[in-house]
């Protein structure tokens, strides 16, 4: 343990800001002193319990209760399956509600995580380290209950490769770059994959170190894969953070562009209330609020959960508070200018599809929207409330309500009334639709709970580096 | 292939000469050859071909096997028949009692759809929903497979040899046979059954469930003439209805339909005509109207009177008696009186109702108008109905008493729609034997003691007159499919005849028709021709001035005195008006799933009937729609749901019959309420109306299956409409508008650019382009539940507004179907390119590419596409006509049938146009503009849909898109439909 914690003390003796220079200083400086080393080694410690020792009540509680809503989402998905999407509450009017809204749900919220591994790391800030690791594993799982819905929600899912333009011999037969469920396909899995390895590649140190940890038996032999052979040189040190910038810069980008391509599905129609140029940024906005209520969500109840109080921090509370208040009000103002526009260009169907929206038969959940997306962040103007685990806990909570509601009204509002008057219907989901989405979540958390079981889920190695770059010790307050 | 192979059966057969005189009549490849020329001597291509055939057949049979199915399974094929191309058998529609001229197309021996004769002079070539819906009546899983003796099947000898029997001892014991059937307009059947009838100690009486008796009895008081005035509403500048639905169920609503379109145009040569309706309940007519006056049913009586007064006194009559007009519109009566008096000689009023008196007032009327033999024929008189109330009423007494020995049903189900069925069922069991020709158990065969099934009219011989001198033939379609037997050859045999109604309608033709014409001069000359054509029309007689004998002023004194002793109404009480509904009409047809499923063109509702009441008393009892409410009838009481009717006149109730069926089949049982025991017999004649009834509220709730929830037009010009005056300055002076600018380059054009236009002056929205599109296109039937989900599955729906106010809207309709854009928003977003534009103009569905994302039908501003929510076709949960090897029969099979998951939508019958398309190529020449009609378009008794080819300037429908008239739906979206509409033009 002394060896690795000596080669992690060389290694992370440099901040990632003097890389360069550090390869150009080959001499090797001392080990600091003792508090030093317990400080990180405390770091290895606190992160690596959980993944030794016996999930603790709360662990198993919460993971029946997902693993059942998981069961609940997989029989309800077998059985629209099985027999149609009739099984669904859509008909000739309304082609599209819980699914796609879940779609969307579901690709907003993993905005987040790329957000705080990507982007926050080409913007150096040092406090995403504690966080970007489980916020880039929600990304994940958020991509692949997301990814999970465009499948299902085909009438005729078995037939889902269409989509790929695979060589054939129908022509051959391709498919329709002008769809924006097209791009759809490709930016989906894009994300998924550079989501992936991203997350993956960030891991590997911390495989080292929980190989090195570990004691001979399944768990060495698994790590020991897992970590490719990391043996923490000062080369492979040097390229695995170009990778990472690299990755970075990659992954960058699609935060902006994946929502901005779902945000296509609606923006391209012919449908008041969907065709607008507005959706690009407005969704992109509302993907990074949705995405950190989601990230709050969840880490302030794994910080709970794992006793990571000293490594997930108020500091990092109030830092996401900030970028929620900030996004928030960006969708606010995408209300606001939704409306307006609707008013001030006259088109009889826009501002009937809006007044429609805000006093028709989905006006209820139009306002509690309003009030979950655009008024509630104006609270974490006070730092009091931005203080306040349990107000930043219920708000996360409020801020996935709104932000899946939004989707929803867009979506149903628009398409229930259009143009022809005549084929105006209601829409009521069905018990499949609410079980798929109560699936949806128990997949995610599900997914989750396991992730905080057996990987190290936070960034062992960047959160030393973090913690020698700020000069003293790792003591953060918690 | 040029080889011909001859093969015999026997040495005689081979030494024999060939009978016909021709060699070639028995090889089966003649039919085939004479449609596709001599076939081309053997090329390489043709070795090839084999070749590769002999080896993937070898290879073939050398894999595993799958199931062996017969595709074609005539061995010794008919020389008519070629698989793959399609019979056409004229024959008449046995859907109601109108017979209406039918083609019928037959592919490999079974008809799959119904069209209109276009040979007909009074019918034209357009049919209505029910007669396109016959066609799957016949594939019926209901109808009895064979004869039924006390519930068990029997042989037909032993039935006969029973009957026979019976009928003899009988005659001889001086009891009675009583024969009840329905209005039977074949000359040739009723001869049989005057015959039958005729004998000693037998009677034949006619019972029409939706009865006529009164128009007849006034008739012949009038006129003295025993028959129905046959209207030529085409001839009328001004038609007055009152409470007569004309166009929708009325007499002949096909041929009024064409009539009434022809002149309801604003660019008609004689001019367009006036309509003004007096109705209580919203009908199909009433909704067409220019005018529409509600009156509340007791007010029948008097509307005609006090028109009557009017013209009277316009005449110069003044001797009528008063009548109390304070509870009458009084500007509106002077309105129609005027129009009417105006165009005298030109105009008609007409009613629906079941009153002598009211009748020989109408007639009155129109005999001071001097309608008598222009709009009011009475020389080429109507034989569509003639039922007999009081006669089938003294036969249910003589049956209570035990007077009748014997009963013959036929086409007759009285114990589903007598006015007192009850009664009616507990006299059947005084009877010593009944026989019903009835094709299933129903309600009335189910206590017969014998059941006969009857031949489906597509199955059977007959012929028709339903118009004096008009004559039309039935020819059998199919062989029959069960051990079913004409009711003709039932009533032969049972008159110890030879059970042949081929030879017996033969001769009859040969006896009565065939001297009446001098076009033919041998019998089989006339017999093809007139089998072919489906039609003959004898010599018409000149109409002539019928001169109005009777005593109509007593009956204006009768309508008067009724009127004044009324009695003061209770405040809390409706009248109740029980109509014929267009889907459903009698209920003969309840297990038709087609007609269950056709929305009522007035309120959209399917899958039941309800209770419709005028907004106003909804708002005031505190009812809405779906809310189940209770009518009480002097003690008869049925529970309906509410629907809140825009223009119900008030204090009224509506409610259709033909529901509450409980031995039509499991698709129409326990749908809807039956109100035939509402009805009742008063003055000799069958009411279908009630004073006095309460409405009470049961509390509970149900959801009506309606296919439009939403009737305002919300400021949005999708149905323009405007006024004869406005149209005809506009069109001298106005411009067409053009088409909005895209940015889109022009797509390349391939030879045709199919289109339609749909005349909204001419559409009456009967609904018959519904049935026949979902006939002609293997479209399922959804049910009840999934409508009220907001499934149904037709590719043209009508759509109907209402505009003004809530009490007396005036109702706009439109057929709407897939526009088939020029810049469709359907195609960009489908990522598999389901959707795609051909170069002749139509937006394509390829179904078995479509992988149901749906937003093909999210992105459509008509909202015309239609998903397969669940496989509909060989699925208990959709036990319709797709679940059963019968009523798969029905199915086209130049059509798909769509999976589950599969998008779907109107195609303009793509079928068609490649058939059409095929012929022409085959016979060298270019497609004529009329050769290829959509289903739509050619069921469509109005004219108003036409389809053709767009790329042809000259072409009707490219005129018609050019016309001052025409629009573009939603033309602001910049999708540039292939649709054009004609605006509709109102003679306010």
């Amino acid at each position: 343990m002394t060896m690795v914690d000596r080669q992690a003390d060389r290694v992370l003796r440099f901040p990632m800001r003097v890389v360069a220079s550090a390869r150009a200083n080959h001499g090797l400086a001392e080990p600091r002193a003792d508090r030093d080393h317990a400080a990180l080694s405390r770091i290895t410690d606190d992160v690596a319990r959980p993944l030794n020792r016996r999930p603790s009540a709360g662990w198993w509680a919460a993971f029946a209760a997902s693993a059942l809503a998981l069961l609940v989402g997989v029989a309800c998905v077998a059985y629209e399956i099985a027999t149609g999407i009739g099984v669904w509450g859509l008909n000739r009017t309304v082609g599209w509600a819980f699914d796609i809204t879940n779609f969307v749900f579901w690709v907003g919220i993993g905005h987040a995580g790329t957000l705080i591994s990507a982007i926050l790391l080409l913007l150096r800030q040092q406090w995403r380290t504690s966080i970007n690791r489980s916020a880039e594993a929600m990304t994940i799982f958020a991509v692949i209950c997301a990814a999970m819905f465009p499948l299902i929600h085909m009438g005729r899912p078995w037939l889902a490769f269409y989509v790929f333009p695979y060589p054939n011999s129908r022509g051959p037969l391709w498919v329709n770059f002008r769809s924006p469920l097209l791009w759809d396909v490709f930016a989906i899995n894009t994300y998924m994959t550079i989501s992936l390895v991203f997350w993956y590649v960030g891991m590997i140190p911390d495989f080292a170190t929980l190989r090195d940890r570990a004691a001979a038996g399944i768990r060495k032999t698994i790590y020991s894969l897992a970590s490719l052979g990391w043996n923490g040189s000062h080369r492979t040190w040097s390229r695995y953070e170009t990778l990472n910038t690299i990755l970075a810069g990659l992954a960058t980008p699609l935060v902006i562009s994946v929502h901005s391509i779902v945000s296509m599905d609606f923006a391209t129609s012919i449908l008041p209330g969907w065709h607008t140029t507005l959706f690009p940024p407005y969704f992109v906005a509302g993907a990074v609020y949705s995405g950190f209520g989601m990230v709050t969500t969840l880490l302030i109840l794994t910080r709970s959960l794992m006793h990571l109080e000293r490594y997930i921090t108020h500091r990092h509370l109030d830092a996401m508070a900030k970028v929620m208040l900030l996004t928030g009000s960006l969708v606010a103002l995408s209300y606001a200018t939704e409306f307006y526009i609707a008013w001030l260009n006259g088109n009889a169907f826009e501002r009937a599809t809006f007044y429609t929206r805000a006093t028709g038969p989905f006006a209820w959940f139009f306002w509690t929207m309003v009030a979950c997306n655009a008024v509630a962040p104006q609270l974490l103007w006070s730092s009091r409330v931005r203080r306040s685990v349990p107000m930043l806990f219920v708000f996360s909570i409020a801020v996935n309500i709104g932000m899946w509601l939004e989707r929803f009204i867009i979506i149903v509002t628009s398409l229930h009334r259009s143009y022809l008057p005549s084929s105006w219907v209601s829409y009521r989901p069905t018990a499949i639709e609410v079980g798929t989405l109560i699936g949806s979540f128990g997949l995610f958390f599900t997914c989750f709970l396991l992730f905080i079981r057996l990987l190290p889920m936070i960034a062992i190695w960047e959160v030393k580096a973090g913690s020698l770059a700020s000069g003293d010790g790792a003591e953060q307050h918690a | 292939m040029a080889v011909e192979l001859k093969f015999w059966k026997s040495v005689e057969e081979l030494r024999a000469p060939a009978i016909g005189g021709d060699a070639e009549a028995r090889d089966c490849f003649a039919g085939q050859r004479a449609r596709s020329g001599p076939p081309p001597a053997p090329s390489r291509r043709d070795f090839l071909t084999l070749a590769g055939f002999s080896i993937a057949a070898a290879a073939a049979s050398a894999c595993s096997r799958g199931a062996v199915q017969k595709a074609i399974p005539m061995v010794s094929q008919p020389e008519e028949m070629t698989p793959g191309v399609p019979n056409w058998y004229a024959t008449t529609c046995g859907g109601c009692s109108t017979a209406c001229t039918l083609l019928t197309k037959t592919r490999d021996g079974r008809p799959i759809k119904i069209e209109g004769n276009a040979e007909s002079t009074v019918f034209g070539g357009g049919t209505c929903a029910v007669g396109q819906a016959t066609v799957l009546s016949l594939y019926d899983e209901a109808r009895l497979k064979g004869p039924l003796w006390h519930g068990q099947p029997a042989a037909w000898a032993d039935i006969d040899a029973h009957v026979a029997q019976r009928l003899a001892g009988t005659a001889a014991a001086g009891k009675r046979v009583v024969l009840v059937s329905k209005t039977v307009v074949g000359p040739a059947t009723r001869k049989l059954l005057a015959d039958f009838a005729g004998r000693p100690g037998f009677e034949h009486i006619v019972y029409d469930p939706v009865s006529c008796a009164a128009l007849r009895d006034a008739t012949r008081a009038s006129f003295g003439i025993d028959a129905l005035p046959h209207y030529r509403i085409g001839d009328a500048r001004v038609i007055v209805g009152i409470e007569a639905d004309f166009l929708g169920t009325w007499l002949s609503p096909v041929e009024f339909t064409r009539e009434y379109a022809r002149r309801r145009r604003p660019e008609a040569a004689e001019g367009m005509s006036r309509h003004i309706q007096f109705e209580s309940g919203v009908s199909l007519t009433g909704s067409n109207a220019d005018v529409r006056v509600t009156i509340r049913p007791s007010q029948q009586a008097t509307t005609a009177l006090a028109l009557l007064r009017r013209i009277a006194r316009a005449s110069g009559d003044t001797s009528l008696p008063e009548v109390d007009e304070s509870s009458l519109d009084r500007r509106a009566l002077d309105a129609a009186a005027d129009s009417l008096w105006r165009a005298r000689g030109e105009s008609l009023l007409v009613t629906g109702t079941n009153d002598v008196d009211s009748q020989i007032v109408v007639h009155a009327a129109n005999a001071l108008l001097g309608n008598i033999g222009t709009t009011v024929d009475l020389d080429n008189v109507s034989l569509q109905k003639r039922g007999d109330d009081a006669a089938f009423a003294r036969l249910v007494e003589d049956m209570s008493a035990g007077r009748v020995d014997t009963l013959i049903l036929y086409g007759v189900n009285p114990v589903y729609d007598a006015p007192d069925a009850d009664r009616f069922r507990a006299a059947l069991s005084r009877v010593a034997l009944t026989v019903s020709f009835a094709d299933r158990v129903d309600e009335t065969a189910a206590h017969a003691d014998i059941v006969c099934p009857d031949h489906h009219f597509l199955e059977a011989w007959g012929d028709a007159e339903p118009i004096a001198s008009q004559y039309s033939l039935a020819q059998p379609t199919i062989a029959p499919i069960f051990d079913t037997r004409a009711a003709q050859e039932s009533l032969l045999t049972w008159l110890g005849r030879s059970p042949d109604f081929y030879s017996y309608l033969r001769d009859f033709w040969r006896g009565e028709i065939i001297p009446v014409q001098s076009r033919d001069t041998t019998f089989d000359e006339l017999w093809d021709h007139s089998l072919h054509d489906g039609v003959f029309a004898g010599p018409v007689r000149v109409t002539t001035h019928k001169p109005l004998v009777g005593d109509w002023k007593a009956s204006a004194g009768r309508v008067a005195r009724e009127q004044a002793g009324g009695g003061r109404r209770e405040l809390d009480t409706f009248e109740l008006h029980i109509y014929e509904p267009v889907a459903l009409r009698d209920g003969a047809h309840a297990n038709n799933p087609w007609l269950q499923e056709l929305p009522d063109p007035v309120s959209k509702i399917t899958w039941g009937n309800y209770a419709a009441i005028a907004p106003a008393d909804a708002s005031r009892l505190g009812l809405a729609t779906g809310d189940v409410v209770a009518l009480d009838a002097s003690g008869r009481r049925v529970e309906l749901p509410v629907h809140v009717q825009p223009g119900q006149a008030l204090r009224t109730v509506s409610v259709a019959l033909g529901y509450g069926r409980t031995r039509s089949g499991h698709v129409g049982d326990g749908v809807g309420v039956n109100v035939f025991p509402l009805t009742r017999l008063e003055g000799g004649t069958r009411r279908y109306a009630r004073t006095a009834i309460t409405l009470t509220r049961t509390g509970r709730v149900t959801a009506l299956a309606t296919t439009q929830s939403h009737h305002s037009m919300e400021g949005r010009a999708i149905v323009k409409e405007t006024s004869l005056g406005d149209f005809v300055e506009r069109r001298d002076h106005g411009d067409e508008p053009d088409d909005p600018p895209t940015l889109w380059a022009e797509r390349p054009k391939g030879g045709h650019n199919w289109g339609m236009a749909i005349d909204l002056s001419a559409c009456t929205g009967c609904s018959a382009c519904v049935t026949a599109c979902q006939a002609e296109n293997n479209v399922p039937v959804v049910g009840r539940d999934e409508v009220r989900r907001g499934r149904e599955m037709h590719w043209i729906r009508i759509d109907r507004y209402y505009a003004g106010s809530e009490n007396s809207p005036r109702t706009l309709v439109q057929p709407m179907m897939c526009q088939h854009c020029g810049n469709a928003p359907c195609e960009p977003v489908c990522p598999v390119l389901a959707t795609v534009h051909s170069s002749d103009g139509l937006n394509q569905q390829v179904y078995n590419r479509c992988i149901g994302t749906r937003y093909c039908e999210n992105n459509c501003p008509y909202k015309v596409r239609r998903f397969n929510w669940f496989e509909y076709a060989r699925n208990d949960r959709f036990d319709f006509n797709q679940n059963n090897p019968l009523g798969l029969m029905v199915l086209n099979p130049d059509v798909t049938v769509r999976s589950r998951g599969v998008m779907e939508k109107c195609s303009l019958c793509v079928q068609r146009i490649q058939a059409g398309k095929l012929d022409a190529h085959r016979e060298g020449r270019a497609v004529a503009d009329g050769d290829i009609q959509t289903a739509c378009a050619q069921a469509c008794p109005a004219e108003a849909i036409v389809f053709g080819d767009l790329a042809d300037p000259d072409s009707r429908v490219s005129q018609l898109r050019r016309a001052h008239r025409g629009y573009h739906v939603l033309d602001e979206l910049g999708t540039r439909p292939n649709v054009t509409y004609l605006a509709k033009v109102r003679n306010a």
